[in-house]
């Protein structure tokens, strides 16, 4: 807006310029004319016949004649108030002279020194106060113009903004009305001029994790509530029931083994909570070494032994590949993903352990089971915390459902990958995709 | 056998003070790290229990200034798990070790005997309990005169139960002992690997020694 008024008032003042200096050109064209005629024409011994319609104060131009020692031999009647010109008269001096009777532009010239030519002085004047007036109404005008102009620019501008950025209000106005318990709410998608097509898209894009990311939130706190209460429940329970009798020693003593169970439910669930905590707060770095994965493999695996051999299952490990990674946490991801496949795999079935590495020279631990398989509703889940399928949920053998979901922290951790693919009946796969050591 | 535990929170310090003392050691405690690092200077201590977490100079700061003092006897750290520095893994002294928080008495009492290298109640030479022996060379176990036929981790978890008689063991203590895990399990490894051990070692005889302390552990010993 202040550029659009700035050319306008550029352009009003060049104008104006270029009129006033092409007034002044004319009007000293005219000057020089007149003085050459008429200085012609003085040279004559009787000049008089010069005059008739020259002697009126109306006449644009005025004359003055003087003798050789500078008595005025004729003036008309315009001239009074236009002083005498000097003795020694330039006919190119022309002179701008601002009277009480009005603006002229005046000069004089010496007839030529001749046999039998009278020698006299004329002097023209021009009257150029029309022009002077001409030029002022000029720069009101200019000035009007440029006001007006400024009004319509600011008014217009006004206009035009509110009408580019309406589209812009209505994102903030939509964006404003979305809190926490609508995160489902979307902006329209048809609407939107184009520039803002792409901000919509991922205003939406944003809005459709975040509502992810809630609701598993929420899922996941509410499931941890419920985790929480079933011991406070019992512990509430045990206690009042024993403290509402005397009872003998071993009682107590019952009422404190079966507590001290409970406590140790509790604690377990706090023990993961921060282990959560730890993992998704980025400035705890993870202490990495290179070691021999497959040996950390072993040692798993025979750590459960004992359930695979009651459960009927043979487990096997294959591969040999150094491994960069935290060595306790590797082994903990390997035996949360075991003692999952080892609870859903029935008598008879197998589980392998492969390590090996991929393309980037990432180290990749693949834990195949022939076991129950999940289903594809549950399969995008299985790695929020406390999640239980349904089927798990109704036999209460699996835990408290965060043997998958530790194993997903352990790997964003990592800066690793999780992949499970699974089909039901058939068994699931689980890829562990520990990054390859950065060469420092 | 002195220990000091050094812990702000009055409640932890004395459970685990009156646990130790009811276990046969002599127990000092400080509530801040200035106070415990006068007395170390003044009692001679076999082990410190030492809180991280601490008002005023914390557990590192107080374990730097122990060892700068020359003084090398082992210190348990005890921690919360979200303030588990790999650090406390790269301790140079071998010896020591950490406990997370929260945790039971006997796991704490195992740790301590541990790094204490207190010989087990029983002697090395015969270890036997009531008809059980056990030849640690030849990997052999009997009852009553009866060869037991063990896999080698079971006999290494039996090993450690008749080396421990007596003593609770939690799930944590023995799978870090036996198959040298130290992850948490969601399952019940250490249960089925038990129930298996009992199947062979029990079952067939009128006089059980495993027994379940239930919400701790385990404990082998002659209940007669």
């Amino acid at each position: 807006m202040i550029s659009a008024l700035g050319i306008l008032a550029i352009s009003s003042v060049v104008l104006y310029a270029i009129l006033d200096w092409e007034l002044d050109r004319e009007n000293r064209q005219l000057v020089s004319t007149l003085l050459a005629v008429l200085t012609e024409d003085a040279q004559e011994p009787d000049f008089h016949f010069l005059l008739p319609g020259m002697d009126s104060p109306k006449q644009p131009y005025q004359l003055r004649v003087f003798d050789e020692s500078m008595r005025v031999l004729f003036a008309s009647s315009g001239m009074v108030d236009v002083p005498f010109p000097d003795r020694t008269a330039d006919k190119n001096l022309i002179v701008e002279l601002n009277l009480p009777s009005g603006r002229f532009m005046t000069s004089a010239n010496w007839t030529e020194r001749a046999e039998d030519v009278p020698f006299r002085l004329v002097q023209v004047a021009v009257d150029i106060t029309d022009d002077a007036v001409l030029l002022s109404h000029y720069r009101l005008a200019a000035f009007g113009v440029l006001v007006t102009g400024l009004a319509a620019c600011a008014l217009i501008s006004v206009v035009v903004v509110r009408r580019g950025l309406r589209p812009l209000r209505e994102v903030t106005l939509a964006t404003g009305r979305i809190s926490a318990s609508q995160l489902h709410e979307r902006l329209g998608a048809t609407t939107w001029p184009a520039e803002l097509m792409e901000l919509v898209t991922s205003f939406n894009s944003m809005l459709s994790r975040l509502d992810r990311a809630f609701q598993s939130l929420s899922r996941s706190s509410s499931s941890m509530a419920h985790e929480l209460r079933t011991p406070i429940n019992n512990l509430i329970g045990e206690a009042d029931v024993a403290l509402s009798f005397d009872r003998s020693a071993s009682e107590y003593r019952a009422v404190l083994e079966s507590a001290m169970e409970e406590y140790q439910r509790l604690a377990k669930i706090v023990d993961t909570l921060l282990f959560f905590a730890r993992a998704d707060n980025p400035q705890h770095k993870l202490r990495l070494e290179t070691f021999d994965g497959a040996q950390s493999i072993r040692k798993v695996v025979d750590f459960f032994d004992s359930v695979a051999a009651d459960a009927g299952v043979t487990v096997t490990s294959t591969g040999a590949e150094p491994v960069t990674a935290n060595a306790t946490l590797f082994m903990q991801a390997i035996g949360n993903v075991l003692n999952n496949a080892l609870q859903h795999t029935p008598a008879g079935g197998s589980i392998t352990v492969e390590l090996g590495h991929d393309e980037g020279g990432a180290a990749r631990v693949a834990i195949r089971d022939t076991g129950v398989g999940i289903g594809p509703d549950d399969l995008p889940n299985v790695t929020e915390h406390f999640y239980r399928t349904a089927a798990s949920r109704a036999t209460r053998r699996s835990g408290m459902g965060l043997g998958l979901s530790i194993v997903k922290s352990v790997m964003d951790w990592h800066s690793g990958r999780i992949e499970i693919t699974s089909e039901l009946g058939k068994g699931t796969q689980v890829v562990l995709t520990f990054p390859a050591a950065q060469s420092p | 056998m002195r220990i000091l535990i050094v812990e702000d929170e009055d409640k932890t310090s004395s459970f685990l003070s009156r646990g130790l003392r009811e276990s046969g050691f002599l127990v000092d405690t400080s509530p801040d790290g200035e106070r415990a690092l006068l007395l170390v200077l003044e009692r001679s201590y076999d082990l410190v229990i030492l809180d991280v977490m601490l008002p005023g100079i914390d557990g590192w700061e107080v374990l730097r200034q122990i060892r700068a003092r020359g003084l090398r006897m082992p210190i348990l750290f005890l921690t919360a798990r979200d303030a588990v520095d790999d650090r406390v893994r790269g301790l140079d002294a071998g010896a020591d070790d950490y406990l997370l928080k929260p945790f039971a008495f006997s796991e704490v009492l195992a740790r301590v005997r541990t790094l204490m290298r207190r010989p087990p109640i029983q002697a090395r030479e015969d270890l036997c309990v009531a008809d059980l022996e056990i030849d640690l060379v030849r990997q052999r176990a009997t009852r009553s005169g009866v060869r037991l036929d063990l896999t080698a981790k079971e006999f290494a978890l039996l090993g450690l139960l008749v080396r421990r008689h007596g003593e609770v063991l939690s799930r944590t203590f023995i799978a870090e002992q036996v198959w040298d895990v130290n992850f948490d399990s969601d399952g019940n490894v250490v249960d089925v690997a038990i129930r298996r051990l009992r199947s062979k070692l029990d079952d067939p005889f009128e006089k059980k020694l495993i027994h379940t302390v239930r919400g701790t552990g385990y404990v082998l010993e002659d209940r007669t």
